[in-house]
């Protein structure tokens, strides 16, 4: 299941709801708000989300890991409204009968969530200025998939 | 004539002022009505920046509208 929230994530709960005793390995990546994004200090973010076109598509996401991975379970959460650096931005986990799968398709998942839920971040910076995160319009050597950035 | 309403994310709606329009218009392409509103609001994304929803589902610039449609213009996704 993907889910949105505008409250603080709690990881435990979400890890519990993958525990099973034919699952032989679990993988999450948590993604936290960082301080600083292309030498800015940033003070804080908002993130927007298109929500009914961000729940069908991130279930749509879960599903195709699921049937790529052989997943036994997978679950995501992005956060929306306003976030410091240190929070929790987006968490995800899934739970395989092997390692390898699960590391694989956490892998996936958080990479397809970024390119394709309807998401945005608008980020607020220590000078006063603010500016809505553009992927495409970034100078950097991180690795980039279709129109989109792997920033977190 | 065909009356929409029209959905703008993250710099489209600061740029236009507002998230939401409602408008007549007698275009039919995506694409055409996207240049339209960009002239409109003077955004700075090209159409190929942009990913379009017809009633809450992903959809190409090419697709046309019809009548009563709820129409999303949506900028590079930047969620995680």
């Amino acid at each position: 299941m993907f889910f949105l929230t505008n409250s603080s994530i709690e990881t435990g709960p979400l890890r519990n709801e993958l525990l099973r005793l034919d699952a032989g390995g679990y993988c999450s990546f948590e993604g936290w708000v960082r301080n600083h994004h292309l030498g800015r200090d940033v003070e804080r973010l908002e993130y927007q989300a298109y929500e009914r076109l961000a729940l069908k598509q991130g279930q749509a996401v879960l599903a195709d890991a699921c049937s790529r991975f052989d997943l036994l379970g997978a679950r995501a959460i992005h956060r929306t409204g306003c976030l410091y650096p240190g929070d929790m931005a987006v968490w995800v986990g899934v739970c395989s009968v092997h390692r390898s799968e699960a590391f694989e398709a956490c892998r996936f998942i958080i990479d397809d969530i970024k390119a394709t839920v309807p998401i945005w971040k608008h980020e607020f910076y220590g000078d006063g200025t603010d500016e809505w995160v553009d992927p495409t319009a970034c100078h950097c050597d991180h690795r980039h998939i279709s129109n989109e950035a792997t920033h977190t | 004539m065909k009356q929409i309403k029209l959905l703008y994310f993250a710099q489209l709606g600061a740029q236009a002022g507002n998230a939401e329009e409602s408008l007549s218009t007698e275009l039919d392409s995506l694409e055409a009505l996207f240049d339209d509103r960009k002239t409109a609001h003077g955004w700075d994304l090209s159409v190929k920046n942009i990913r379009f929803a017809r009633n809450d589902d992903f959809c190409s610039a090419s697709d046309r509208f019809h009548d009563g449609d709820v129409i999303a213009f949506m900028p590079p996704m930047s969620g995680g």
